[in-house]
């Protein structure tokens, strides 16, 4: 990002920089400023100019900014299935030297890593829960544009099984991904969606 | 004054209670856990959203940061206050969502018909108020980090300098300097604002 756009060594004709006034206008105006300030009008012109610049960030901070109705309770299945000690009898594969014994919460955790960093390079979806069940990992994802993250399926669970398999060899787990959610591209308030999910 | 000073003797309290319960989290109580779960979700989620730029992501990094928590209860040492410490747990998570983004191209950017007009019966200022806010937040993601994080949680949070010292482990002279360069290369892209 270029500051130099703002020109913010830029001296004004009382000698004050056009920078300092920034921190004058969020932080508190020292005494002598002050002083000033009431005599100067370039100053005062370029800080009622900063604080026009400024309104849209004070705007941004007041905003309303709230996740899905149901992040917590994702979040908590999430960790329960973490910290869950009767969450199913760890895998064994057969090594070498003997078996190795990878426990279901390691799994999940490790499947939760790669999906988000394979879909890195998806854009507009996102990981909405991974959870641990009977019969496989069962990844969730989220997207804004349900045609195309449809087509995108098979080649996101290709690329995490291959992820996982560089992990888990054959404790690689049986591994479901599906679309749960649709969301509209963002607005940019942070509003709620209330849209309830794809079942 | 009495409010305020009431309001300060909930806030200590509150953040004792916090404290109380990572420290139980610590000890093997899930349901401690799950409370703070259930009371910082929230506001995890404003810093995360500011910080990534986009809900599903940040949603996702809130997520990450609880996980990380779980795991990294050993390393609350009560030193600092609880919320300071979850603050630190989702600006990680949430930096680390924005590392892992490779540049890539968008399912289809065309599609734009699916944005919401709005609730507030006057369907030009609420586009005027979404675009200024996407504007904002487009400036912000275009700060480097080291800014970014600095200025969301100040800015936005409204945290003061000695807090947001704190959680990003840095002292405070060091924020005001991060904190002054990332106020004016802010400036500079709001610069073209009506």
């Amino acid at each position: 990002m270029n500051e130099e756009g703002f020109a913010s060594d830029r001296r004004l004709p009382c000698g004050h920089r056009v920078g300092e006034l920034i921190g004058y206008h969020l932080d508190d105006v020292p005494p002598e400023f002050e002083e000033h300030l009431r005599e100067c009008p370039h100053c005062r012109a370029e800080l009622a100019e900063t604080s026009r610049r400024w309104r849209p960030v004070r705007r941004l901070a007041r905003s309303h900014a709230a996740p899905s109705n149901d992040l917590v309770d994702r979040t908590l299945a999430t960790l329960r299935g973490l910290h869950d000690r009767h969450g199913g009898p760890p895998m064994e594969v057969s090594q070498e030297h003997g078996t190795l014994l990878i426990q279901p919460a390691a799994t999940l955790s490790l499947t939760r890593r790669l999906s988000t960093e394979v879909l890195a390079e998806f854009s507009g979806m996102a990981v909405r829960t991974c959870l641990m069940t009977r019969e496989a990992v069962r990844v969730e994802l989220v997207a804004t544009h349900r045609t195309s993250a449809h087509e995108l399926l098979p080649e996101i669970r290709h690329r995490l099984l291959a992820a996982l398999h560089e992990h888990l060899d054959a404790g690689t787990p049986e591994v479901s991904v599906r679309l749960a959610d649709v969301v509209p591209p963002w607005n940019g308030t942070g509003e709620k969606s209330d849209h309830p999910p794809i079942r | 004054m009495t409010d305020g000073v009431d309001s300060h003797q909930q806030l200590d309290e509150r953040v004792r209670e916090d404290s109380a319960l990572l420290v139980a989290a610590g000890n093997g109580d899930t349901s401690a856990f799950d409370s703070l779960v259930r009371t910082h979700t929230d506001k995890l989620y404003r810093v995360a959203l500011r910080i990534v730029g986009n809900p599903a992501e940040a949603e996702d990094a809130v997520q990450d940061a609880w996980v990380s928590a779980w795991r990294s209860l050993a390393t609350f040492r009560g030193d600092s206050a609880a919320s300071t410490w979850l603050y630190r747990v989702v600006t990680n998570a949430a930096l680390s969502q924005v590392r892992k983004r490779r540049p890539t191209v968008p399912l289809d950017p065309t599609d734009e018909t699916m944005t919401p007009v709005g609730e507030t019966g006057n369907p030009e200022g609420t586009a005027l108020r979404e675009e200024e806010t996407r504007r904002v937040h487009a400036a912000i993601s275009r700060l480097e980090p080291s800014q970014r994080l600095p200025l969301v949680l100040r800015e936005l949070e409204g945290m003061n300098y000695e807090e947001v010292a704190e959680v990003l482990e840095v002292n405070v002279t060091a924020l005001r300097s991060r904190l002054h360069r990332a106020r004016l290369a802010l400036l500079a892209e709001l610069k073209e604002a009506p």
